[in-house]
């Protein structure tokens, strides 16, 4: 029954999604309040429909109805239930119905923020919003639908594909739906700015939180992702620079620079073109990179033609890309700026060349995973592009972000002084400088790596003088005891100390990824029972294999005895599990974690009449603090969108007229 | 299961005729100068964060601070006027009602 009431609840969207599009392009075409009041109705119907299409197909997986399709493919009664609920969004047409109903969610919120301006743009937006659904409401209906019956009536499913089997499939992949689908609510109110004519700062200020969310989600699903590749497939690889991998940076990296960007238009009028350009750019990879993982392109030009869903989503990103291109040159003349940059050392100047960095790396990792499918395309090989092409463009662009990343801060608005910018600039790079005579002293090589680290120490000591600059300021002009006036600085400025603490974040993730990929370790070798390896400063003695398992899989584990400098430190067991309903068997690999780096250990092979066995083990130095320096970006995210509150206190600018103070108190 | 499809169609079609079946509220406007004044606002305070911080020269910030206060005061005289304006405006709708009142009375 739940499955009958799923298929009528995704056909009734085919009719619901039509309609809130026609009453919210009305009601803003024709400034009809009850016309774009039932646009927002629609939407509501629509997260209505969604919602019980996804808790039938729910209840579906929970209670192993394998009368449907989707259910076989992806479930199985022996399934944990978290993994049942997984399998939600671990197929293509699950996901597909995931996708529609957070997108729904979002866009039944959208639809009713309360803002300046709500009336000429909310039905725009609504309109958008409800364009993007009906894509994903044909898909389903067409092409991919959840609610399909099974074609060989089975008592069993497949199950869900053992490398997905990881708490972290009920994490990485929500935080990327959640991130990708975000995007679209400010892409939504750009258009809007765009046709309703208005271009000021308004769209941004409404959005700036959906797309604060929406970066952190993403960035927080890719760092999962390469946590969960490091723990789950058995080769230590966190980051491969893989097309599906890519598919997600190139997003992240261009509303990174959204953001930014957008702060430049709230306080100065400028970079509209821009942040124009950035949103719509930033909207379309979030759509091409769920084309490019679903199409098959990947595999091969001619896996594209295998089905249908690769052209679906092809047509729809050229229509994204003419429809958003066409309104920004009929509406170009708006974006003009209303205030010009007035010196090359001064924030502004600082951000665009942010833009231009962020912007460049994009083009390159896009470049890199699109000429395997263009070279396929045009010459009839595939010529593979891999990591040290993406590592030798990339790397010295993202040194050059972190620099920014340092200096930007330093850096007024409309103009800086030199003197007093060289004047914050000599400790950071009198340190970063240190630190590299002494690395190299110690034997560190890379320069690449060297220069990573160092311009990631130039930032955090700009950042911490920052932080003690302001302290000592707020102190200054309040009184406050040292420890009140650091929790007053994020109460004040939630924003800017949250964006710090966000820098410092992402300043750890550099360090931990730079020091796990260039100083990594590697050692393989066969060991009897009895037999010890070396690997760094840890000794590894080898006791022998051991079986365990029950009905559903049977797991080979060996037992390691990890020692450093005479002492027992922890038993590593590395195992291979093998799974009666059949499939690869999978690698579980045993980790060592310390703060300086991470101990990794993997079973090969091994001989079952001497139990002499294969092991590959890696130390990966700091990598630890990426997974850290994720929690720590969450944190300061959380920070910066956390609401303020409003100043009542009276400015204590002794200049300000009267009749301005009040007001300016609010703008401390 | 044919009785809660019905239910679905039956919910979703109230939904959506909702609207038509109550008065739709009008949303207020605010002016489109607040948007203006809390921009010079926010550069104010930015400008004061950025000395104190020492990032700019006391003659530049004395140079800047006195451009927004200009462009501040710009705003200010102009909500005056349309203050005024408005006040004008209503005095002459109460005096046509009051009129219009006593010929009829």
């Amino acid at each position: 029954m739940m499955g009958e009431i799923g298929r009528w609840a995704i056909l009734f969207l085919l009719f619901v999604v039509p309609y809130t599009f026609l009453m919210s392009a009305l009601g803003g075409w024709l400034k009809n309040r009850r016309l774009a009041a039932a646009g927002r109705a629609g939407m509501v119907a629509a997260v209505f429909l969604a919602t019980v299409a996804s808790v039938s197909l729910l209840y579906l997986l929970v209670t192993d109805d394998f009368r449907y399709q989707y259910v076989v493919n992806y479930s199985s009664s022996n399934l944990p239930l978290i993994y049942k609920i997984a399998a939600f969004w671990g197929g293509s047409a699950g996901s597909l119905l995931f996708w529609s109903w957070l997108l729904s969610i979002y866009s039944v919120l959208a639809s009713f923020l309360k803002h300046r301006q709500r009336e000429v743009m909310q039905p725009v937006v609504t309109a958008v919003l409800s364009a993007i659904l009906f894509f994903f409401v044909l898909v389903m209906n067409t092409i991919a639908h959840p609610f399909e019956w099974a074609r060989v009536q089975v008592s069993e499913g497949n199950s869900l594909n053992p490398l997905l089997q990881n708490p972290s499939m009920m994490v990485h992949p929500v935080n990327l739906y959640l991130g990708y689908i975000g995007f679209a609510v400010p892409y939504a109110y750009g258009i809007a700015a765009l046709l309703t004519n208005q271009t000021g700062a308004t769209w941004l200020k409404v959005t700036r939180r959906w797309t604060l969310v929406s970066w952190l989600f993403l960035g927080v699903g890719i760092l999962y992702g390469s946590q969960w590749a490091y723990e789950e497939l058995g080769w230590g690889g966190f980051w491969a620079w893989d097309p599906v991998e890519n598919a997600a940076l190139l997003p992240w990296l261009t509303s990174t620079a959204f953001l930014h960007s957008a702060i430049v238009q709230e306080k100065k009028g400028m970079l509209k073109g821009w942040n124009m350009i950035l949103i719509m750019v930033t909207f379309v990879l979030t759509i091409f990179g769920t084309f490019l993982t679903r199409s098959g392109l990947l595999f091969s030009v001619h896996a594209f033609a295998n089905g249908p869903m690769g052209t679906y989503f092809l047509t729809f990103v050229g229509l994204i890309v003419i429809f958003s291109l066409a309104v920004l040159v009929w509406k170009w003349p708006l974006l003009k700026g209303e205030n010009q940059m007035e010196a090359v050392a001064s924030k502004e100047s600082s951000f665009m060349i942010n833009n231009l960095l962020l912007l460049g790396s994009a083009f390159t990792v896009f470049w890199g995973t699109m000429y395997p499918i263009i070279s396929e395309l045009v010459t009839g090989e595939k010529m593979t592009v891999g990591a040290p092409f993406f590592n030798r463009v990339n790397v010295p662009i993202f040194i050059g972000v972190i620099v920014l990343m340092g200096v930007a801060p330093l850096l007024a608005w409309r103009r800086s002084s030199f003197r007093l910018l060289r004047k914050n600039l000599i400790l950071p790079a009198a340190l970063a400088v240190a630190f590299l005579l002494i690395a190299y002293i110690l034997g560190l090589r890379g320069w690449l790596s060297l220069f990573s680290f160092a311009s990631g120490l130039f930032v955090a000591v700009i950042i911490v003088l920052e932080f003690v600059k302001a302290v000592q300021a707020r102190q200054k002009m309040t009184g406050e005891p040292l420890l009140l006036s650091f929790f007053r600085l994020f109460q004040r400025n939630r924003r800017r100390y949250g964006g710090y603490l966000v820098h410092l974040a992402i300043l750890l993730i550099v360090f931990g990824y730079t020091g796990a990929s260039a100083y990594e370790v590697n050692v393989q070798r066969m060991l009897h029972p009895g037999e010890q390896m070396q690997v760094g400063a840890y000794t590894l003695t080898y006791e022998g294999l051991e079986e365990t398992g029950d009905a559903f899989r049977t797991e080979i584990f060996a037992n390691v005895i990890v020692e450093k400098e005479g002492q027992r430190l922890v038993v590593m067991r590395p195992e291979k599990v093998f799974y009666t309903l059949g499939g690869q068997p999978s690698t579980e690999v045993a980790i060592y974690h310390t703060w300086l780096g991470d101990l990794y250990l993997v079973l090969g092979g091994w001989d079952e009449k001497t139990d002499a066995a294969v092991f590959q083990a890696m130390i990966f130095p700091l990598i630890n603090w990426v997974w850290v320096g994720t929690y720590v970006m969450i944190a300061g995210t959380l920070i910066a969108l956390w609401p303020e509150r409003p100043r009542l206190e009276e400015s204590r600018d002794p200049g300000l007229p009267k009749t301005l103070q009040g007001a300016a108190a609010r703008g401390r | 299961m044919t009785f809660w499809i019905v239910l679905m169609a039956a919910i979703t079609l109230f939904i959506m005729i909702f609207p038509f079946l109550r008065d739709s509220r009008r949303q207020e406007e605010l002016l489109d100068d607040q948007e203006e004044r809390d921009r010079l606002f926010s550069q104010l305070a930015d400008l004061e964060y950025d000395f104190y911080m020492d990032k700019i020269t006391r003659q530049d910030y004395e140079e800047m601070r006195q451009e927004i206060i200009r462009q501040l005061s710009r705003l200010h005289a102009k909500d005056k006027l349309r203050e005024e304006q408005l006040r004008l405006q209503l005095r002459a709708e109460v005096q046509a009602r009051l009129e219009k009142g006593m010929s009829h009375g």
